[in-house]
Order: C-alpha cells, then sequence, then structure tokens
C-alpha cells in the first residue's frame, strides 16, 4: 500500500510540473511580437507593404473613399440598401454612421503604421538600409514612403472631418495622452505639406518596374499630392511649380483614350494606381456595378448624367446602363471599375489629368486670363473628344472656374474628388442646393467621441 | 437524482444465463410507489440463482424462470421486494421508497456526493427530458427545464447555434457559455464554420447524439463548480452518458418521425399595394412616378410561400446495454435527420457510441467512453445578407417574377441588389461534413478502503470540411463566374485528469469525504481555407477547376490550461455539512507573471427536517438550508490576447506586409466573479411538494475588456482588466405530485428573476454595438440605444416646437415625419437625443411541465416562457422603412398619408431624406413570450398484450413542438439572435432580429421498443 502510494505521490509530482510546462511556448503562428517587428531592412520593407496596404482597406480607397467624393455630393446617388449611405446621400449623417466611422478608424490606422515607420526606420543599425538604390538610400526610401503615406492620411482627414489630431508618433500603449484634442484645419494642412515634402526629399524618381512606379510613392507622387495640398490651401504658385514639375517628368503623359485608362494597368495616365490583383482584391465593382456582378449601390444620379456633352467620350468609358431603355438615373450604374471577374480594379488616387488641371487652376487663380491654364485645361478636353475652349467662351475667372469645375467633376467622376472639391470653392452650398453649412464637414464618429472626451464635435452634429 | 444509472452499480450479483428446459417466461412493469413511475434499472434475481435481468427505459422486464420460483426486486432507494410467481406469466411489481432522497448520490465535479452534503445549486435535467425535444442538440433540449438557466435558439437553423446562460452573462468579451463536460471530460464547444452565411453559426454540441445521454447536471453556484475554478464563471454542465448495466442484454429501439413548418409568417405588400406605395414615396420626394412598364402591379410574388416549406425530421436509434458483475457495455447507434422549414437547409448525423466498465480485480476497475459523430449540413445564406434565402424573400419586392418565362430566376438588378431567393435556395452547394470523435478512458484504484485514486485521459477531435459552390445562376456566383471555397478545420483536444478521492464514516456522527487532484487541458486549433473563382461552366466546382484562385490560407492557434484543485467536505450527524475548496488554475492565455490564479470556495449545509425537534413539527418531509460563496474565473478570450502584436497579411504590390495588430498588455489577467448564494431545498407532505430555491449575488470583477480606445491610436480596442458588472437573481422551483393513484398528475414548475447590471467601465465609457445595442454603466448587457419616437406629426402645423433635423439650421419635421423626442431640448434633434430605449434582459423566465398518466396512456405539455425583454426588430426597419424599392410589410398599408392622419407609420417618402427609419423605440417590441414548447401524448402497450409478443415494452407517442406560441412580438419568432459574430455581440447585442431563420413548430410520432 506505502509503495503504490508513494509510487502515485511521485507520479503525481512529476505530472503537475509536467502540466505546468505546457503553459509556455505557445507562440501565435502567422503574427509576430511588436518588439521584434520593425528591426532591419527586411523586416522594415515589410512593415512598409503592411503600411501600404492599410490604403487599400475597404474603407478606405478600396471601395469608400471612392464614393465619399460623390455621393454626398451630387455625383452619385443611393440606389442600394444600406440605411448608412443613404444618409450620406442625403447629407444626413448621424454620428453613428458606420461608413464614416469606419474610414476614420482605417486611416487613423494608416498614420500609425506608417508612425511606426517614421520612428524607427532612421534608428534602425541595419548597414544595409543604407545601400543606394534608384538614387536613394534605402532608408531615406521608406522614411520618405511613410512620410508620403501619413501625408496622403491627413490630407484625407481634413477633407472630410475639418481640423482633426495629429498624432505623429506610434502608440505603444494606452494612456491619458491616448486621449488627443483636435487640431486646427490649418494644422493638419501645415503637417501634410509638411510631410510631403519631407517626402519629396527622400524619395526616388523611380523604382525597378511599371508596378512599382505606379504603385508606390516617387518623387513626383509627393510633388503631385503637394500641387494638390497647395491648391486646397489656396497656395496657387506653389500648387502650379509643383504640378509643373510632374508634368515635365517624362514618365507621365496624358493617355490618348480616356477609357484606356481603366482598362489597362499601370499606364503613363498613373501617377498613383492603388495596385489591386486576383489574390489581393477589392470590393469595388461589387458595390457599383449592377447585379449579378455587384449590388449597384450607388449609381451616377441625374446631375452628373446630364453635365456629359453628347461629344464627351468619358460617359461611355464611366458609365453603363441595364437594359435597353434611354440611360437615366433609373439605369445607370457606374462602369469605371470593370474587372467584376477578378475584383483587381486599381484604383487612380493621382493622374496627370489632375496635375494638369491642377495647374491650370493654380494658374488662373494667380492671374487671369491665362493662356497655359486655358491650353492645359484644353489638353484635357481634347483626351475626351470635346472642342477647345477658347478665351471668348472663357472670359472671366469666374466663367474659367465653372468649366473646371465642371472639367474636374466629369474627368474624376467616382475617383473621390467631386464633395471635396465644391467644398474647397465655395460652391457646394449653390451647387448641391445645401443649406446646412455644417454638413459639409463629416461628424466625429460618436464612438470617437465615446472612446475620448477630448474630442470636440463639429458643428452641427 | 443518478438513482437510475446507480441502481445497477450497487447491484454486484453476477448472473449466468443458463436456461432450464422447463423455463418459461414471465414479463411485467416494475413502478415506484411514490409517484406510479416507471422505474428502470431494477435489478430481478431468480431467487436462488445467478440468474437476473434489470428493467427497461420504461420499467419493463422480461426473464425466463423456472417453474415455482421466486423473484428478488431490488433497487437503491426502494425497499427489496421477494415475490414468488405461481403460474402467474404476468407480474406487474410496484416498490416503496426507504431512503430518504437526501441520500441520493448526485454527480459533482470529479465525483459524487450525497446530496444532503450538496451545499450549492445544481439543476438535473433527465434523459427523459432531453429526448422530449425533437433537436439535434443537447443544449436546446435544456430550455426551460432548469431555473437561472436561459437557453434561446439564435436561429432555427438546422443544427445552428444557441446560447446557454447560467444566471446572467458575467463578462463582456470573454465567452459567457458554460463548460461542458461528458463523462469527466471537457469538450469543444461552440462553432467551426469558416463559410459565411450570414449571421448564423455552426453548433459542435449537436454532434452529440441525446439519446445517449442518460442525464446532465448544471452545476450554478460557485461551490458546486468551484473545481472548475478558472472555467467555471458561466457554470458547468456535466453530461453523463449511459452505461451498461448488469444483467441480460437490454435492446431498446427509438424512431420517430415528424413533420415541421413555419409557425407565423409576417404579411407583405402584394404587386398593388406595393406599387402604390413606392410611386406615393417617390412622389412625396418630388420624384417621377415609375411607370407600369418598369414596376409592374400585375406581378404579385409571394416570396415566402415559395421559400418555405414543410419538411421532415427523424430520428432512429437503437442501443444494447448488459454486462456481468465484472464487464459491463452500452453500445449505441442513431441516424438523425432534419430539413429546414427553408428550402435548402439539412442537417442529418449518425453516430456511435461505446462505453465499457471491466473490473479487473477487486482494487482496479477500467472503463472506456467513446463516440463517433459524423454529421452532414446544407446551410444557406441568411440573416444580415442580401443573398440569403429569407432574406432576399422578405426583402425583394412582389413585383419581380420568381421565373422568367424562359424558365430563368427572375431578378431586377435596376430595382434591387438582391438576388432571387429561389437561387439561392435551389442553386447554391454548401456542404459542412464534420467528423468528430470524443472519448476518455479510465482507471480506478481503490489504495486503501475509502481512498480512490482516478485517473482519466481524454480526447475530442473534430475535423470540419465544408465546401462551397456558388453558380453562375446566383448573383453572387454570376459576378465572379462561379465561386468556390473549400475549408478544412481541426480542432484537437485532449485532456487528463487525476484524483485521489476519499470518503468514509467516522464513528456515528462523522462523514468525510474529499477530494485532490490535477488536470490538464490542451487545444490545437488549425484551418486550411482555399478560394477560387472564374470555373469553366458550373460542371466544375471543385477549385482546381478554378482560373483565379482568389485566396488561400492556413493558420493555427492552441491554448493550454492547468489546475490543481482539493476539495475537503465534514458532515456532523448527517445534518451540518461545511465544504471547502482551492483551486489553482494556470492558463497559457496570459503573460508569465499573471499566468496562475487561485479560486476558493466554502459553502455550508444545515438539514434541518432531520433535527429532533422538527420530528414534533412534522409539516417538512424535508428541510435543508445552504449557502456558499466562492470566486471562480473566465479566460474565453483570444489565445494572445496579453500579447503586443505585429499581424501579417497586409500584403502590397505581391510584397508581404505586417501591421501592427493589437497593443501588448503583459498585466493581462483572469476575470473574476465572487458569488454567493443563500438557498433552501423543501418537502411537503411526503415530499409531494419538493420546492428548492435560491437567492444569488454574482460579481464580476476586473472584467476581460476590449475596450475601446480613441482610434486616432491606431488601434480600436485594447484587451484589459477594467470594469465589473452584475448579476443578482432569485430562482425557485418547485415539484408538486399534485394526484396520485392512477390518475397522476405532476407539475413541475421554475422561474427565475436575474438582474443583471454592468458596473463600471473603461473611464465609464459607454460602448455602441450591433445595430441598436450599447454597453453602459448603470444598464444591463443588451441594453438598446436610439431616439425616443413619440408618433407621427399628423401635419406640419402639428410641429409646433418647430422641431429640425440635426441641427438648428436642419430640416423641419413636417406632416408625416416621426416625432422624435428632443431630450435635450436645443431644438433639434441629433446624436444626443439618444437614450437607453429599453434592453433585451428578460424581467424573468422559465419552464413549466404538467404531466398526466391513466394506466399506459400518459401526457406531458411543456412550456417555457420570457418575459419583459425587447426585441430590437431590425427586418422591420427595412420591411417599414418605404424609403426605396424592398419589399415592404402590410403594416405600411397605416402609414401617414394626408394632413390630418392620425397613425404611428410615417409617410412613404424615396431615400427617407430625414431619417424617420433610425434606430428608435418604432422597431422596438416586446419580445415576452409563452410558448407550448412540447406536448407529448403517449401509450405504452400493457404487458398482457406484450408478453405473447415477447416484447418487453413498446410504447408509441405523438408529439408536438412550439405548438403555440403566445407573443405581441410581430416578428418571425421571439426567440432570436441575429448578431453573434463575436462574444461581445453574443454577450450584448442579443435580442435583434434581423432576417433571422424562424424556429419550427414540429408534429411527430414515435415509438419506443424494449426487447
Amino acid at each position: 500500500m506505502n509503495r503504490s502510494l508513494l509510487f502515485l505521490l511521485t507520479l503525481g509530482v512529476w505530472g503537475l510540473s509536467a502540466c505546468d510546462k505546457q503553459l509556455e511556448n505557445i507562440n501565435p503562428q502567422a503574427s509576430l511580437d511588436i518588439e521584434a517587428a520593425i528591426t532591419n531592412a527586411a523586416n522594415s520593407e515589410v512593415a512598409l507593404s503592411g503600411a501600404y496596404d492599410i490604403v487599400q482597406s475597404a474603407n478606405y480607397y478600396g471601395n469608400q473613399l471612392t464614393y465619399f467624393g460623390d455621393l454626398p455630393a451630387d455625383n452619385t446617388f443611393q440606389s442600394g440598401t444600406f440605411p448608412s449611405l443613404f444618409e450620406m446621400d442625403n447629407n444626413a449623417l448621424l454620428p453613428n454612421n458606420a461608413n464614416v466611422t469606419n474610414a476614420w478608424v482605417s486611416i487613423y490606422n494608416g498614420v500609425n503604421r506608417a508612425n511606426n515607420l517614421i520612428e524607427k526606420v532612421p534608428t534602425l543599425t541595419d548597414a544595409t538600409l543604407d545601400n543606394v538604390v534608384n538614387g536613394v538610400k534605402g532608408r531615406d526610401r521608406i522614411l520618405g514612403e511613410a512620410l508620403f503615406l501619413r501625408g496622403f492620411h491627413y490630407f484625407t482627414l481634413v477633407r472630410y472631418w475639418g481640423g482633426v489630431p495629429l498624432v505623429l508618433s506610434p502608440t505603444k500603449g494606452i494612456s491619458e495622452a491616448s486621449r488627443v484634442s483636435r487640431n486646427t484645419e490649418a494644422e493638419v494642412y501645415a503637417q501634410v505639406i509638411k510631410d510631403l515634402t519631407q517626402a519629396e526629399g527622400l524619395l526616388p524618381v523611380t523604382y525597378a518596374n511599371a508596378i512599382e512606379l505606379r504603385g508606390r510613392a516617387t518623387k513626383a507622387t509627393a510633388q503631385a499630392l503637394l500641387s494638390r495640398a497647395y491648391l486646397y490651401t489656396k497656395q496657387w504658385k506653389d500648387a502650379a511649380d509643383k504640378a509643373a514639375l510632374v508634368i515635365a517628368n517624362t514618365n507621365y503623359r496624358l493617355l490618348p483614350s480616356y477609357a484606356a485608362i481603366f482598362t489597362t494597368k499601370n499606364t503613363s495616365e498613373s501617377v498613383w494606381e492603388l495596385q489591386f490583383n486576383p489574390t489581393d482584391q477589392n470590393g469595388v465593382t461589387f458595390h457599383y456595378l449592377a447585379a449579378p456582378q455587384g449590388r449597384r449601390e450607388n449609381a451616377p444620379a441625374t446631375a452628373l448624367l446630364n453635365a456629359y456633352d453628347p461629344l464627351d467620350q468619358r460617359l461611355a468609358a464611366s458609365v453603363a446602363k441595364t437594359g435597353a431603355a434611354a440611360l437615366t438615373q433609373a439605369n445607370a450604374y457606374v462602369s469605371k471599375y470593370n474587372r467584376a471577374s477578378t475584383q483587381d480594379d486599381p484604383v487612380f488616387l493621382i493622374r496627370i489629368a489632375e496635375v494638369i488641371l491642377n495647374r491650370a487652376e493654380a494658374l488662373a487663380e494667380q492671374s487671369y486670363p491665362s493662356a497655359e491654364a486655358l491650353v492645359l485645361l484644353n489638353q484635357v478636353r481634347a483626351r475626351a473628344g470635346l472642342p477647345a475652349l477658347t478665351t471668348t467662351e472663357l472670359a472671366t475667372l469666374a466663367n474659367f472656374r465653372l468649366a473646371m469645375e465642371k472639367e474636374r467633376q466629369l474627368e474624376f467622376a467616382f475617383e473621390g474628388h467631386r464633395w471635396s472639391d465644391l467644398r474647397r470653392t465655395g460652391r457646394a452650398a449653390e451647387v448641391l442646393k445645401l443649406t446646412d453649412p455644417n454638413r459639409l464637414l463629416f461628424p466625429i464618429p460618436e464612438r470617437e467621441r465615446n472612446a475620448n472626451p477630448n474630442i470636440t464635435q463639429n458643428p452641427g452634429y | 437524482m443518478l438513482k437510475k444509472l446507480l441502481l445497477s452499480v450497487a447491484v454486484l450479483i453476477g448472473f449466468s444465463g443458463g436456461l432450464l428446459a422447463q423455463d418459461r417466461a414471465v414479463s411485467g412493469r416494475v413502478t415506484s410507489s411514490d409517484d406510479s413511475t416507471p422505474l428502470p434499472g431494477v435489478s430481478i434475481v431468480v431467487k436462488g440463482t445467478t440468474r437476473g435481468t434489470t428493467t427497461d427505459a420504461n420499467g419493463g422486464y422480461r426473464l425466463s424462470v423456472p417453474d415455482n420460483a421466486a423473484l428478488t426486486f431490488s433497487a437503491v432507494g426502494y425497499d427489496q421486494q421477494e415475490i414468488a410467481i405461481g403460474s402467474r406469466s404476468t407480474l406487474d411489481v410496484t416498490l416503496v421508497t426507504n431512503a430518504s432522497q437526501l441520500d441520493e448520490l448526485v454527480v459533482v465535479a470529479y465525483g459524487l456526493q450525497r446530496k444532503r452534503d450538496v451545499a450549492g445549486s445544481i439543476s438535473n435535467v433527465s434523459a427523459a427530458e432531453i429526448q422530449q425535444i425533437k433537436a439535434p442538440g443537447l443544449d436546446q433540449a435544456l430550455q426551460g427545464r432548469a431555473p437561472g438557466v436561459q437557453v434561446s435558439q439564435a436561429s432555427g437553423t438546422p443544427g445552428g447555434g444557441v446560447t446557454v446562460r447560467v444566471r446572467g452573462g458575467s463578462s463582456i468579451n470573454a465567452s459567457n457559455e458554460p463548460l461542458y463536460v461528458i463523462d469527466g471530460v471537457p469538450i469543444n464547444t461552440g462553432s467551426y464554420t469558416q463559410v459565411g452565411t450570414g449571421g448564423q453559426l455552426t453548433n459542435a454540441l449537436s454532434d452529440l447524439n441525446p439519446a445517449d445521454i442518460e442525464s446532465i447536471e448544471i452545476l450554478k453556484d460557485a461551490s458546486s463548480t468551484a473545481l472548475y475554478g478558472s472555467r467555471a464563471s458561466n457554470g458547468v454542465v456535466l453530461v453523463t452518458t449511459k452505461r451498461g448495466k448488469t444483467g441480460v442484454p437490454q435492446v431498446n429501439f427509438n424512431a420517430y418521425y415528424g413533420t415541421q413548418s413555419v409557425w407565423k409568417r409576417p404579411s407583405y405588400l402584394n404587386g398593388p399595394q406595393f406599387v402604390e406605395l413606392v410611386n406615393e414615396a417617390r412622389t412625396n420626394r418630388g420624384q417621377a412616378i415609375f411607370a407600369p412598364t418598369v414596376l409592374d402591379p400585375s406581378i404579385s410574388t409571394d416570396w415566402q410561400s415559395l421559400v418555405f416549406r414543410d419538411a421532415p425530421i427523424m430520428q432512429y436509434d437503437a442501443s444494447v446495454a448488459g454486462g456481468t458483475s465484472e464487464t459491463k457495455y452500452y453500445v449505441s447507434g442513431t441516424f438523425f435527420s432534419q430539413d429546414g422549414i427553408l428550402v435548402g437547409s439539412k442537417f442529418n448525423r449518425g453516430s456511435v457510441r461505446f462505453n465499457l466498465d471491466q473490473r479487473i480485480n477487486k482494487k482496479i476497475n477500467v472503463g472506456i467512453n467513446v463516440t463517433a459523430n459524423r454529421s452532414v449540413s446544407n446551410r444557406i445564406n441568411n440573416d444580415n445578407n442580401i443573398f440569403g434565402v429569407l432574406s432576399t424573400a422578405l426583402l425583394s419586392p412582389p413585383v419581380i417574377r420568381a421565373y422568367n418565362p424562359d424558365g430563368t430566376y427572375g431578378r431586377r438588378p435596376d430595382l434591387v441588389s438582391t438576388d432571387n431567393p429561389l437561387a439561392q435556395a435551389y442553386e447554391n452547394d454548401l456542404t459542412g461534413v464534420n467528423l468528430r470523435a470524443v472519448g476518455n478512458v479510465f482507471a480506478t484504484y481503490e489504495i486503501i478502503p475509502s481512498l480512490v485514486f482516478r485517473t482519466q485521459w481524454g480526447a475530442d477531435y473534430l475535423n470540419l470540411k465544408e465546401d462551397r459552390y456558388e453558380p453562375t445562376t446566383t448573383a453572387s456566383g454570376a459576378s465572379v463566374s462561379g465561386r468556390g471555397i473549400s475549408a478544412v478545420t481541426a480542432d484537437r483536444r485532449w485532456s487528463m485528469n487525476q484524483t485521489l478521492s476519499y470518503n468514509r464514516r467516522l464513528g456515528t456522527n462523522h462523514f468525510v469525504s474529499g477530494v485532490v487532484g490535477y488536470a490538464f487541458d490542451r487545444s490545437d486549433y488549425e484551418f486550411t481555407y482555399a478560394e477560387g473563382t472564374n470555373f469553366p461552366s458550373n460542371d466544375f466546382r471543385r477549385i482546381t477547376s478554378a482560373a483565379v484562385k482568389s485566396n488561400a490560407s492556413s493558420n493555427g492557434s492552441a491554448w493550454s490550461y492547468t489546475s490543481k484543485f482539493a476539495r475537503a467536505t465534514y458532515s456532523f450527524k448527517d445534518r451540518y455539512t461545511l465544504q471547502a475548496s482551492v483551486v489553482q488554475d494556470g492558463s497559457s492565455r496570459f503573460g508569465s507573471g499573471q499566468r496562475f490564479g487561485t479560486f476558493p470556495a466554502v459553502s455550508a449545509a444545515w438539514v434541518v427536517s432531520e433535527e429532533p425537534f422538527m420530528e414534533k413539527i412534522g409539516v417538512f418531509s424535508e428541510l435543508k438550508l445552504r449557502g456558499s460563496y466562492g470566486i471562480t474565473g473566465n479566460s474565453e478570450i483570444a489565445d494572445f490576447a496579453s500579447r503586443g502584436l505585429y499581424g501579417s497579411g497586409s500584403n502590397y504590390i505581391e510584397r508581404p506586409g505586417t501591421a501592427p495588430s493589437q497593443l501588448p498588455n503583459p498585466d493581462l489577467r483572469w476575470e473574476r466573479t465572487t458569488s454567493y448564494e443563500v438557498g433552501a431545498d423543501i418537502g411537503l407532505i411526503r415530499n409531494r411538494v419538493a420546492l428548492s430555491l435560491a437567492y444569488y449575488n454574482r460579481q464580476t470583477r476586473d472584467l476581460l475588456l476590449d475596450a475601446p480606445v480613441p482610434s486616432t491610436t491606431g488601434f480600436t480596442t485594447f484587451f484589459q482588466n477594467v470594469g465589473s458588472l452584475e448579476n443578482k437573481g432569485f430562482e425557485f422551483e418547485i415539484r408538486t405530485k399534485n394526484l396520485a393513484g392512477p390518475f397522476r398528475w405532476e407539475t413541475d414548475f421554475n422561474m427565475t428573476f436575474n438582474r443583471n447590471k454592468v458596473l463600471s467601465l473603461v473611464n465609464d465609457q459607454p460602448i455602441n454595438i450591433g445595430f441598436a445595442s450599447r454597453i453602459a454603466v448603470g444598464q444591463p448587457l443588451g441594453a438598446f440605444y436610439g431616439y425616443y419616437a413619440d408618433g407621427v406629426f399628423i401635419s406640419s402645423d402639428a410641429n409646433t416646437a418647430k422641431i429640425r433635423q440635426g441641427s438648428a439650421t436642419g430640416t423641419l419635421f413636417g406632416g408625416g415625419d416621426m416625432i422624435f423626442r428632443d431630450l435635450d431640448g436645443n431644438g433639434h434633434i441629433d446624436g444626443n437625443d439618444q437614450g437607453v430605449i429599453g434592453n433585451a434582459q428578460p424581467k424573468f423566465y422559465g419552464g413549466i411541465t404538467n404531466r398526466f398518466s391513466f394506466k399506459g396512456i400518459e401526457l406531458s405539455v411543456f412550456g417555457q416562457f420570457v418575459s419583459g425583454n425587447q426585441i430590437y426588430n431590425n427586418t422591420r426597419a427595412f420591411g417599414e422603412a418605404m424609403n426605396g424599392l424592398f419589399g415592404q410589410s402590410t403594416e405600411t398599408l397605416r402609414r401617414w398619408r394626408k394632413d390630418g392622419d392620425v397613425t404611428d407609420v410615417p409617410k412613404a417618402i424615396f431615400g427617407d431624406p430625414i431619417n424617420n427609419r433610425r434606430t428608435s423605440t418604432r422597431f422596438l417590441e416586446d419580445g415576452s413570450y409563452l410558448r407550448i414548447k412540447n406536448v407529448t401524448l403517449g401509450y405504452s402497450l400493457p404487458q398482457s398484450l406484450l408478453g405473447k409478443a415477447r416484447i418487453k415494452s413498446l410504447r408509441v407517442y405523438a408529439s408536438g413542438q412550439n405548438v403555440l406560441t403566445f407573443t405581441n412580438y410581430k416578428g418571425l419568432d421571439p426567440e432570436v439572435s441575429a448578431l453573434n459574430g463575436t462574444n461581445q455581440a453574443r454577450n450584448a447585442s442579443f435580442g435583434t432580429d434581423f432576417l433571422t431563420y424562424p424556429q419550427a413548430r414540429v408534429i411527430s410520432f414515435g415509438i419506443n421498443l424494449g426487447l
């Protein structure tokens, strides 16, 4: 009896210690501890891909941001099923709107991804980071790409929410300091320009192949986005100058056919083209196309359809219809994104056409009439199959502005521009018959204000 | 409680079946003097021989006997009877109870205890009750049976998910499901599917055959659950399967066949009504009306009638149980099949079980319990999904043809993006084949008398293979020229426990018992997933044929758990019992500094009725006062929640990418629930009235909260131990024998009042989830948050306060718009005008069973009720939105049309610019219901007939399930929960209905045959 007791006790004690050991050494199989994530050149590159990846999110330019520019404006209307998109269409957003919340969350997620690189990469000791490729050190390029992305994120935020909190260092934990307050709109724009300017100085002119040249940030990408940022802040000379640098760059040329932009990937039209492929897909076609390819969630509105000149080739390249009846908003759907079976339509974040129009606008705003501004505007019109506008037709700056507004509406329909363009030109109230000026900014998401009472709401929400 | 199980264990007399030439058959039925119920497992021995048998589930027996023999009938808790047979060929016997019910043994954690020593709350659900409910899973069978146990079926999907809450939810982000332990071994539960079909989940518990279950004990209070310490916060469900008994083999066949149907269908507009409504909405928005060529009122498709069907449900099972004093066995096999009441859905399961007990010698026993199951489920899209079958049947306008004249499915992409419901129902393939093996081996060794070492090793292997193909005939498949998914999920779990237990009476006054031991549990989970699109044609359905392999992944995770435990019980004079236990648990889910947690519990019981002074009073046949106090834990969170992580898969331009996915919290530790309970068990009138009541208070601290953080950090949540909540409640159960004698009537009634309240959160910031749910301090989990709707403005002039939408410059609310309450009185309706408008927690719930019997006829009526809860009916938020082209319910016929209309349904207006359909009390409904869950009418054929046919027992019955439901709820079924994606959704956003698959009414017929 005593022997067996002893045996069992020994077995028991051995078993106990063996069991407790089993609690250790269970590790995640598809994640890495945070400290091990950015430590050398190779894993910095990997984290950089992750920083780009957020822009592909369905809550960012992987879908949502393509229609944030149209739905609250007059380009599209909500023809689908989501109540939250009806709210956006009706300019009656509630602070708990899911689309608005998800976009905010995703963009700030991107800010943190970029911040991690911006903080860590300059401090890494890996010597291979100082190898020079395409004329720049790897370290500088990664930092430049991260700064470019952060600038892009804040630019997107400020366009829709106004003065948002500027978070410029990576999050390591949650503390009182996490409850940030809002910065002013001017401060955010200043940061955007600062980041992009710094990025411009760090980024290479080109990459090894077309996919990377179009898909990642280069010096020209930073310049193009800077020209947009200066346009939004009415710094006309800078806007014109930065645009000129890109226009002069032989990597970027207007594609002769507007339709070809959307059927061929990575053409000379693209200054920044968000890359997708059949294993890295987006839901853009599912959102826009009519059934069975998609759910025609928002569809071209009458205001847009009426704006096209009969000669305008952009209509056929942007809009299609179901059924045999004549094209109206009842049967129209967005066809700019058309790779339904592979779901890998690129999203055009910056096209050379925009840079050309940026310069045209910036020149005209500095001094009108401007022959060059008209030439540039007519370049874009000519490509669409439209006759050139003359100084007679555009006698005044006001005429020019209206022409520019319409050109941008048609050229960049469904690419996320219209709403912000109308807001920056102060034309939203008149064009959209928007009586409540508070509706020009989206509400700060309710979940954000619940988690952080220091963030004030935009007026009117 | 475990009377039936133990009857045979107590009898250790061996039998041999040698038949003599002059033998003849005798058969009969054994019943209890208590309540005339049949007594299974009664040992019957031919006096002076080793020949014998035991009674079957219906108390029947059949035995070969020599002439002039006498039979001895014995059973634990009953006086032994010896009866000479004489010349009789049938012999019905009534056994008289002898022992106090207090000496019954009860299944507890790691062992058995005398009922008198149990100071906690343990509810029992019997095999008969489990089998009565025609459902694949044992969890569904618990509904309404036990006080303190709330069971809700999330949807009526065959084989679908069920939530079980024992005394309320104690956590927000960790699981609130109880721990399930089958024959001493914890098993996998929950949903393993990788293929999303909307809000519906699968249920690993439906892999187990309810017909194999002998009894279920639900451990509810801290002292009963204590030995499962860190996993016990949500209660423990102990399942005991059937075992062999000494005697000749008992063969049982059971079969039933039934028909299921939908019991309620909401009424939707027909073609003309719909077209009128839409055009009115267009006109109200200043838009052109639709021409009849676009919206053809002559088409009037009743989608619901096309997708609902009457569907069969059936089960066939057979079992053989028997054994000698050395070897006892139970072998069973089952086939269960249930077609869904929605076209395209189906579940079936085949299973086998083998339980064996073998005595090696006087000191050593070994045994094995093993079951293998294969279930096949065919699910359809549903719930929150525009490709769902029911979803699209409700959302599709009636003006679309079900089939085009050419036979193709009718669709109107120019109107709505929803697919044709029939295409979704008939064309999609989604087959899940689940292979499951659950088993354990055990051995006991009696070291010295009263001191027993027990070792048990168990495994639970789950392997789910899912294949899906969406053909080009569906909208979802057409867009990608066919989409295929192939997914394999495996969970390999093994566990063991070693215990040393001691049970001894010392002198006449002292009884001591105790158990010490340790346990280990580990689960390795893995999945592989592949998806392809662009198939050559619908003749090719495997991913090999797909031109685009759009997704491929595989990953895994694991956790392990250890436990060291000790429990000691001391009973004085069989009247005063004290018990104490302590557990130290470890979990791999926490950082090394916080890995272990200690969970103590104490309890006391006083059997007042056995005090000498009570004998004079004489009212109580039983009176026991009891109380317990203890701490339990919860760690049912993600496997690596305490770590700071960079996740992979954030790729760009075919380059691998990583991104921060989780912030580190090395201090993350056990969520702890401190609970106490006081209760009483009371027996009156010779136990004809048995009452059990308890008050409990459960305080959960250090909630494992995936707390919302400012998303400006790049994260939305951060796992931390913050916040607290409580569950306080009163529950009682009363079992009465209203009429005894030939006509018997018994009633079981239980009821629970639980009050759940969130006490604190991170900075007390509320968390919004789901469509309308909110977690907020001072509110229960399941609170609804939204606007208050006070009716509809009868005209624009009625808006005397000039209330505007959104801001001081917003649109004025006019005639036909909803009157939303301006809570802050600032003259416009904005986010600040939302409040807690209701909650999904019932004020009380329970069940009532009435059983009647006369001779061989028995009738049982089982009702189950929930009261005082609200349901947010998001289906109505779509079906009464009147803002677009979705199918609309006939409630909209009451809509406001012109000034002066007094109604609670606003005007139809295309696009709903002022957002009349926002989350408000308009769609919040009373979810109370009383449901006649089951009615069974059975007839057991008399022995006089059966004896000749050499049949021991034969019972035929008719059964109805969900026969009647009394509710004011307007949706398809008040038992709903559409949001099940995460622990948090299940814990705090239950009670939202959104296009949810309803429960079926089942009418079935069955037989039970004993040979």
